[in-house]
C-alpha cells in the first residue's frame, strides 16, 4: 500500500477535522464577537473565501499535472530556490503546531483540569502526534474518515440535545454594527483556517475529483462552523463573550434524558480533532524540512520538532502574554496570506518563468 | 524492531494521555478530599461577606454500607472575606479540603446582599473554571441566604438539591422564571432589561422548616435589588416573557363557581407599533389546557356554552395575571422584567435605536393589550352529558 496516496474523502475527512478544532476552541476575543447573530453568517464568508483563496494553490496543482501527462516531471532538488520556500512552509506549520497546541494547553489547564499544570500532559500529546505523522498521510487519511463520522455523529447529537436551551431573544439584529464590520470579522474568521494551505504539499498524493472534493470540504466545513454557532449564540447570548471557550460553556450545557455532563464525550471528539490536525501539521513540516534538508530522516526531524515545540510550549504554558502572541490576529492574517495565497503565486510564477521540468523518463 | 518499538511508545504515550483523562476533575486528588460544594448562600456582614456553603459528606456519602444513619449526608460551612472569591477560599481553612464548584446547584443571594451590585457578587462564578454556568440563581425573601442553606428540613438530605428541584420545578409549572448564572449576566448585559430572581422563603413547619417559593426580586439598572413581585404577579411575567411551560390556572366562571385547568403548553406573539408617540405591545397567548375540575357544571344547557364558558373564563384569567403583573412592572419600582427593550431591538431595531437611552420612560409609557386564545384539550371522563345531582 503506497502509504503518501490517498483519495480525496479521506484528505478531506482529515482537513474537515482539522478545522473544525478551530471552531471548538474559538477563543472570545474583544476583536470579534461571538454573540451575535453575524457570526452566524461568517462561515457563509468563510465558503467563499476559502474556495477563493485556494484558486493559487489549485492553478499550480493543474500546472505542474498538466506537464505531467506530457511526459515531464518538476525538477526540484537542491534548488535553492525551493528549499527557501519549504522553510517558509515550514516554519508556517511550525506556527501552526504552536498556535494550536498552546490553545490546547489553555483549555486543558482551564476547563478540563483548572489549576493544574499540562505540560506534561502536552509534550505527551506532541509526541504521540509526532509518532502518528511517521505512520504517513495515507493512515491519518483513513483514520480521519471514521473520526469523521464519530465527530459529526456526536456533534449532531449534543447540538440537538442543546435545542431546548435556546433561547431567540440571545440573537441580535444582522449586521448591528454595520456590514463593514462584518466583513472585517468574517476575515478574521476565515484566517483561522490555514490548513488550506498544506493541500500544496498533498495535492499530487490525492487521487480522485480533488476540486469537487475541496469545494464540498468547504461548504461542509462552513455549514458545521453556522450549527455550531446557532447553538452558541441561541444558548449562552452575550454571556458567550464573557466565557474563554464559549462552543465548549455551551456543550456544558447539553443533556439528554438521563445523560447529563456530554461536555466529557465532546472533548474526547475534540481531542481528536486536535491530535488529526497537530499530526497534519507535523507531516507538513517534515516532508518540507526534507526538501531543505535531503540528508536528514523523516525520524530525526520529527524527534527534534517534537523536542522544539515542546520546549516553546513549556515557555509559552505560563504566560497569558506569551500566549496572546502566537494568538496574536496580524500573525494568523500573515500565516494564512503566506500558505495559502503569497507562497502559491510565488510558485505559478516560478513554473511559468523558469519551467523547471526535464523529461520524466520513469513514465516513458 | 524500530516497528516494535514505535508501536510500544504509541501505547505507553495513549496509555498516559488516558490516565491524565482518568483522573476525574482534579488529577492526583482523591475524591474524599474534596469539598463538594451543592448550594452557597451568600450574605453581608460588617466584615465583607459572608458565605454558607453546603458540601457533601463524602465520608457517608460514598460509604460502602450505604448506612445513613451515622451522619447527615451534608455538613454545612461558613466562612467570611473582603470579597465572594476570598471568602470562598477561606472555607479551605475550616474544612482541610479544597472548594469543588461544578457541582454546586444553587447560589442563594441574601435580601441585604442584594443592595449591592449583583454583577459584583456573580463576577466569581462567571470567571471561575471550575464553576457551571447553569447554576440557579435566588434570593432569600426577608432573610439572610444563611438561613436557607441552613434550613432544617424534614428529611435528612442534600437541602441545596431539594431548593434545586423546586426552583426547576416552579419554573416548569410557569409560575416564576428561572434564572442561571447566564440569564443573569444577558440581562444584566442588555441595554434595557431588568433581572428578574426567583425568591425563596424559610417557613416554620413544626419542629421543621420548609422552602417556599415565593414569587421573585426585581433588580434595576444598576443591579441593585429595588422590589418584590407577588407570587401572583410572577405568574403572569410568564405569559409576558413567553414561558409557558406547564402549570394550573384557576378561573371564575359566571355561576360564581371554579374552574381549574391545566396548562399543556402556551405561547406568547408579539406585535409592536408606536401610536402617537406610544409603543403598544399587542400580545396573543395561545394557550392549551386540559379541564380539571368544575363547579356547577349541570347548570350549564349544551356541551357548546359550556366549552364556550369555560374557554372564556380561562382567557379572562390569564389575561388579568399578565394585566395586573405589568401594571406592577410598570408602576415606580418596576422595570422591563419582560424583555420588551429586547423584543423592539429583534423586531424594530431602528425604533429601538432611538429609545434604548430613555428605555425607562418608554417602557413605563408602554400600552399592553393582551388576547388569549384558549384550547381545551381535555375535559376529563365526566362530560355535561352526565349531569350531577
Amino acid at each position: 500500500m503506497n502509504k503518501s496516496r490517498v483519495s480525496a474523502p479521506q484528505f478531506f475527512s482529515l482537513l474537515y477535522l482539522s478545522v473544525l478544532s478551530s471552531i471548538f476552541m474559538y477563543i472570545s476575543s474583544p476583536e470579534i464577537s461571538i454573540s451575535r447573530t453575524d457570526s452566524l453568517l461568517r462561515p457563509l464568508v468563510f465558503i467563499v473565501v476559502s474556495i477563493v483563496a485556494a484558486i493559487p494553490v489549485f492553478v499550480l496543482h493543474k500546472m505542474v499535472d498538466k506537464e505531467k501527462k506530457m511526459g515531464k516531471k518538476a525538477v526540484i532538488k537542491d534548488n535553492v530556490f525551493f528549499k527557501i520556500i519549504s522553510l517558509m512552509y515550514a516554519i508556517v506549520w511550525v506556527t501552526g503546531i504552536l498556535r494550536t497546541l498552546a490553545r490546547f494547553d489553555l483549555f486543558a489547564s482551564s476547563e478540563l483540569f483548572p489549576g493544574n499544570d499540562m505540560t506534561l500532559f502536552i509534550m505527551a500529546l506532541v509526541t504521540v502526534c509526532g509518532l502518528l505523522s511517521l505512520l504517513g498521510l495515507g493512515a491519518l487519511s483513513r483514520a480521519a474518515i471514521i473520526f469523521t463520522v464519530i465527530v459529526v455523529g456526536v456533534t449532531g447529537f449534543v447540538m440537538i440535545s442543546l435545542w431546548g436551551d435556546v433561547d431567540f431573544l440571545n440573537f441580535t439584529p444582522l449586521f448591528e454594527n454595520g456590514v463593514g464590520s462584518f466583513i472585517r470579522d468574517s476575515l478574521l474568521f476565515c484566517v483561522q483556517a490555514f490548513e488550506i494551505g498544506t493541500l500544496i504539499l498533498f495535492l499530487p498524493g490525492i487521487k480522485g475529483k480533488v476540486i469537487k472534493s475541496f469545494i464540498f470540504w468547504a461548504v461542509l466545513s462552513g455549514v458545521t462552523f453556522s450549527v455550531i454557532l446557532f447553538f452558541t449564540v441561541g444558548t449562552l447570548g452575550v454571556f458567550a463573550d464573557t466565557q474563554l471557550f464559549p462552543t465548549y460553556t455551551a456543550v456544558t450545557l447539553a443533556k439528554f434524558g438521563l445523560l447529563e455532563r456530554m461536555d466529557a464525550l465532546e472533548t474526547a471528539i475534540w481531542i481528536l480533532c486536535v491530535v488529526e490536525k497537530i499530526s497534519l501539521y507535523f507531516l507538513a513540516v517534515i516532508n518540507c524540512i526534507k526538501t531543505v534538508f535531503p540528508k536528514v530522516s523523516k525520524k530525526g526531524t520529527c524527534v527534534i520538532l517534537i523536542l522544539v515545540v515542546s520546549i516553546v510550549l513549556g515557555i509559552i504554558s505560563g504566560d497569558l502574554e506569551k500566549f496572546g502572541f502566537v494568538s496574536y490576529s496580524p500573525l494568523t492574517i500573515g500565516l494564512y496570506a503566506v500558505a495559502v495565497i503569497v507562497l502559491p503565486v510565488v510558485l505559478i510564477i516560478y513554473f511559468k518563468k523558469v519551467k523547471p521540468y526535464e523529461e520524466n523518463f520513469e513514465n516513458n | 524492531m524500530k516497528k516494535i518499538l514505535r508501536t510500544i511508545s504509541l501505547i505507553v504515550m495513549c496509555a498516559l494521555l488516558m490516565c491524565s483523562f482518568a483522573s476525574c476533575e482534579k488529577a492526583g486528588t482523591e475524591l474524599s478530599d474534596l469539598m463538594i460544594i451543592q448550594g452557597i448562600g451568600i450574605d453581608i456582614n460588617s466584615k465583607g461577606f459572608k458565605v454558607t456553603v453546603e458540601i457533601l459528606n463524602n465520608e457517608q456519602s460514598g460509604s460502602p454500607s450505604g448506612d445513613s444513619s451515622a451522619e447527615n449526608k451534608t455538613k454545612i460551612y461558613t466562612a467570611t472575606g473582603e470579597s465572594v472569591a476570598a471568602a470562598l477560599m477561606q472555607l479551605t481553612t475550616k474544612s482541610g479540603n479544597k472548594p469543588f464548584y461544578a457541582q454546586n446547584r444553587v447560589i442563594v443571594i441574601g435580601e441585604t446582599t442584594a443592595q449591592k451590585n449583583l454583577a459584583d457578587i456573580l463576577d466569581f462564578f462567571q470567571r471561575n473554571y471550575d464553576s457551571r454556568a447553569s447554576q440557579l440563581l435566588c434570593i432569600a425573601k426577608g432573610g439572610k441566604a444563611e438561613d436557607v442553606i441552613r434550613a432544617r428540613l424534614l428529611n435528612d438530605t442534600v437541602k441545596s438539591k431539594i431548593l434545586e428541584k423546586m426552583l426547576e420545578e416552579s419554573y416548569r409549572q410557569s409560575l416564576v422564571p428561572r434564572v442561571r448564572i447566564i440569564d443573569a449576566v444577558n440581562a444584566m448585559k442588555d441595554d434595557t432589561s431588568f433581572v428578574c430572581l426567583p425568591a425563596v422563603k424559610v417557613q416554620e413547619n413544626g419542629e421543621n422548616q420548609d422552602f417556599v417559593i415565593d414569587g421573585c426580586a426585581l433588580f434595576d439598572k444598576d443591579e441593585t435589588f429595588t422590589m418584590y413581585l407577588a407570587s401572583g404577579d410572577a405568574e403572569g411575567l410568564a405569559f409576558l416573557r413567553n414561558e409557558i411551560n406547564e402549570g394550573f390556572l384557576s378561573a371564575d366562571l359566571p355561576n360564581g363557581n371554579k374552574a381549574t385547568f391545566v396548562i399543556v403548553k402556551g405561547k406568547t406573539h408579539y406585535k409592536i407599533s408606536k401610536e402617537n408617540g406610544v409603543l403598544h405591545y399587542k400580545l396573543t397567548v395561545d394557550i392549551s389546557c386540559d379541564l380539571e375540575e368544575v363547579g356547577g357544571a349541570q347548570y350549564f344547557s349544551t356541551d357548546d356554552d359550556f366549552m364556550e364558558i369555560i374557554k372564556s373564563a380561562a382567557g379572562a384569567a390569564v389575561a388579568k395575571k399578565a394585566e395586573n403583573a405589568i401594571v406592577v412592572l410598570q408602576s415606580e419600582h418596576g422595570g422591563d422584567a419582560v424583555r420588551y427593550g429586547r423584543r423592539l431591538m429583534l423586531m424594530n431595531t431602528k425604533e429601538y435605536e432611538l429609545l434604548k437611552n430613555d428605555w425607562e420612560n418608554a417602557f413605563k409609557n408602554a400600552v399592553t393589550s393582551i388576547t388569549v386564545n384558549v384550547t381545551i384539550r381535555r375535559i376529563g371522563e365526566e362530560t355535561f352529558h352526565s349531569k350531577k345531582k
